[in-house]
């Protein structure tokens, strides 16, 4: 009887074991089905390639691929798994692990890619593409998918203004959405900037440090020491021809953007590159540097005390323009009007506002950094060689930081609306002088600025320093010496440092590249001369010879303040006519 | 048991305003956030202006809705975004900004999800699926207020706000699995082997001796 009822309840059971899985098998979930959205960015800028493997950057907007991860099924898919390369580029990631993707539950994984430092030299636009690679279970077991997707990768020069499609675009923030990573264009910590900054303070401004805190009759100062550096360097304003152009489907707008090392060594910018260039050095130099964008323009800008002034860089020079470049504090008031336009949304002349390139919030706060650059030692030299020829180096006086210190602008911006005027502007006839001085003898005549002391013929017993001019309010100043009869500017050089020899003078000088003045062409010569007593003098001078005699135009300053006064001297010269 | 955390937001992007007011005043933005079992979740942004802050939204994101949403997008890139909706009442100067976010919480394995929450903040739990918490931000006319509130999916519970493993704020709850147990299939299985061991027992066992 026992038996008997185990076996009926033992049928009883798989009888109900039997209907209970066939229940199950009629009413289970469909198996688990992953479907994916993969979104690739069109184009990377090889210069902000620190930016894209940041994914705190932006509150993550720079990935490279965003890949949606969706289980469309009725069971769960087990450790998915995602991991990316670049082929050539980036290695394999390790795979991020999603334990479990429910029925109906969705995953985004973000890819941002740790690109190497090598793409801060890669020039050339190239294609490449990133591997997408993904595992996980599901009930048939392990399973694996694999996509490719393909991207530009734009070389170091190129800044891409957006991505979005011309049918997306309806004004400027979406033809400029792109822009905020302009500030991986401002390098503050590149070693070449970094160096020349260094040199900078210590040769031209005599030691003086700048920075955030610092008397903004220095920064004046120091602003006008770069400006006069890049004139003298013969750095000039490469006009509109890099404007933003369309550059297809994939990046709409796009522009060639030198780095602001290739620019200080480079002879020409853009506005947008002076602007980078002019941001770089203020940077690395502590201050707070802003850009601020336009439509059709870009202009620097500090932040001091508080108040933003803005400052006009193209104002550097416009090649074939000789000589008629803009005095710094020109420079300043026109970048303050500037300014103040842009506060108020642009004009057709500067282009309607886009938006303010705080650099050291982007570098700093945002993380839009620069690209890792390499030093270059050759790079250093020639930022040597041009401050030697600008500076006459060469000497031994070790008391020129020191009084160049001493010698800081007392016209600086005593608040960011005032022009810091590190010395009184020549006026008059606009061309430099404010009364034309004629030589007694009809040797030469030049327009002088207002104010200055004029003294012809100040040497008896050397009369060919035919006049000495000066400016009052600082040490800056014009000499004018005349040969009748010494063909040779050799011959007439000689007999110039003769004469400083004898007053117990030393004199060294370098000759540089010939320039062309009114038509002119004169031998150029950047030297010092250095006096016992201590008095030492920087200048720069001009030398034309012609069969009938040799005449001699030098523009001076003491010792380590030439630089920022030199695009006023040259003005000067400009108007200076020898005579037949 | 499944352990569930809620990945929540960042800042609003309805209450920046880029430029500068004449006065420094309180904007008011109220974010709801509501969480479904599989971490999904709906949002609706709801920001009332002064005049002036009014007139400056219509210039940034008034006439280009689009801008909004790329904005939203860029915001919540972490997050998977539908659906977006922007509602504007002038007469109330009310704009109320909606989406769906797919992703919003992640389940990170043995029963639980995280997310992060915006730095700062310090949730306070108002019931067992009710989080809410307030944050304020300067912005260029003054001072932006947010009140989050954040409503968990029905059963969730032992939610607690703590830290992720790279320190950011998370806010974590618990929740049932939603897939459930597959009671059919353990109902069969069972049968199956008692089924059988009662069977083999019938068969196999010693039949009772006979009395006496």
């Amino acid at each position: 009887m026992g038996r008997t009822i185990l076996k009926v309840s033992g049928a009883a059971l798989l009888a109900v074991a039997a209907a209970a899985g066939a229940a199950y098998l009629v009413n289970r979930p469909a198996p688990g089905k992953l479907t994916l959205s993969i979104e690739t960015k069109p184009a990377l800028m090889s210069a902000a390639y620190k930016v894209y493997g940041n994914r705190a950057v932006g509150s993550g907007r720079y990935w490279l691929s965003k890949v949606v991860l969706q289980n469309e099924g009725g069971a769960p898919l087990e450790n998915v798994t995602t991991s990316y390369r670049i082929p050539g580029l980036v290695d394999w990631t390790t795979p991020t692990t999603y334990p479990r993707i429910l029925p109906g539950q969705t995953i985004v994984s973000l890819y941002y890619p740790q690109l190497p430092d090598s793409l801060a030299t890669r020039t050339t636009t190239t294609t490449e593409h990133v591997e997408l690679r993904i595992e996980y279970a599901d009930r048939r077991g392990a399973q694996k998918e694999s996509r490719q997707m393909d991207f530009q990768l734009r070389g170091r020069n190129d800044l891409i203004y957006t991505t979005l499609p011309e049918s997306e675009i309806l004004n400027v923030q979406d033809l400029y959405e792109n822009t905020d990573l302009a500030a991986a264009f401002v390098t503050p910590d590149d070693p070449v900037i970094k160096y020349f900054v260094a040199q900078l303070e210590s040769k031209a401004m005599g030691g003086t440090l700048v920075g955030a805190g610092a008397d903004p009759r220095e920064i004046a100062r120091f602003m006008a020491t770069v400006y006069a550096f890049e004139q003298l360097s013969g750095i000039v304003y490469a006009g509109t021809e890099g404007l933003p152009e369309k550059s297809g489907s994939s990046v709409t707008m796009i522009q060639k953007v030198r780095l602001p090392r290739e620019v200080l060594l480079g002879g020409s910018g853009l506005c947008i590159e002076l602007a980078a260039l002019f941001a770089s050095i203020s940077e690395a130099a502590g201050l707070d540097p802003v850009i601020f964008m336009t439509t059709i323009h870009a202009f620097p800008g500090l932040k001091v005390n508080n108040e933003l002034v803005g400052f006009e860089a193209t104002s550097v020079g416009i090649p074939g323009m000789g000589q008629k470049r803009v005095p710094f504090d020109v420079a300043l008031k026109r970048g303050m009007e500037e300014k103040d336009i842009w506060m108020g949304g642009g004009n057709r002349q500067i282009g309607q506002r886009i938006m303010m390139l705080d650099l050291h919030y982007l570098h700093h706060v945002s993380g839009i950094v620069p690209p890792e650059l390499p030093d270059d030692p050759a790079a250093r030299q020639k930022i040597d060689e041009i401050l030697a020829r600008l500076l006459g180096e060469g000497r031994n006086d070790q008391r020129a930081p020191a009084q160049a210190a001493r010698s800081a602008s007392t016209q600086g911006p005593r608040a960011a609306r005032s022009p810091p005027a590190a010395t009184p502007a020549p006026s008059g006839n606009g061309n430099g002088g404010g009364n034309r001085y004629s030589d007694p003898n009809g040797l030469f005549s030049v327009a002088l600025p207002s104010g200055w002391r004029v003294n012809p013929y100040p040497a008896a017993n050397f009369k060919s320093l035919a006049l000495q001019a000066f400016d009052t309010g600082s040490t800056m100043g014009v000499t004018v010496l005349v040969f009748p009869g010494v063909a040779s500017a050799d011959d007439a050089v000689a007999r110039v440092r003769s004469f400083i020899t004898a007053q117990g003078g030393q004199m060294s000088s370098t000759e540089q590249q010939p320039v062309t003045n009114n038509g002119r062409q004169y031998r150029q010569f950047y030297g010092g001369t250095r006096y016992p007593q201590g008095t030492s003098i920087d200048w720069v001078t001009y030398v034309r010879s012609v069969p009938q005699g040799t005449v001699i135009f030098s523009l001076q300053a003491r010792q380590g303040q030439l630089v920022p006064v030199l695009p006023r001297l040259r003005q000067i010269f400009a108007t200076f006519e020898p005579g037949a | 048991m499944r352990m569930t955390v809620v990945a929540l937001l960042g800042v609003s992007v309805l209450a920046g305003a880029a430029w500068a007011q004449n006065a420094p005043r309180v904007q008011q933005e109220d974010l709801d956030v509501t969480i479904d079992a599989v971490g999904n979740a709906t949002f609706v942004d709801k920001v009332t202006r002064s005049a002036i802050d009014w007139e400056q939204y219509k210039s940034n994101y008034g006439g280009n809705p689009s801008l909004l949403k790329r904005d939203l997008q860029h915001q919540y890139s972490s997050m998977e975004l539908r659906d977006i909706s922007l509602t504007n009442d002038e007469m109330n100067r009310v704009s109320v900004l909606s989406w769906k976010a797919q992703a919003t919480a992640q389940y990170i394995g043995n029963g639980q999800w995280q997310g992060t929450i915006p730095k700062g903040a310090q949730a306070t739990k108002v019931n067992e699926t009710l989080w809410e918490f307030t944050t304020s931000y300067p912005d260029p006319g003054g001072i932006t207020q947010e009140s989050f509130h954040i409503h968990l999916p029905k059963g969730a519970r032992g939610a607690e706000q703590t830290q992720n493993e790279t320190g950011e704020a998370v806010l974590r709850y618990t929740l049932p699995d939603p897939a459930g147990t597959p009671l059919l299939l353990y109902v069969a299985v069972i049968a199956a082997i008692l089924g059988a061991a009662l069977l083999l027992a019938g068969f196999l066992g010693k039949p009772a001796a006979p009395r006496a």
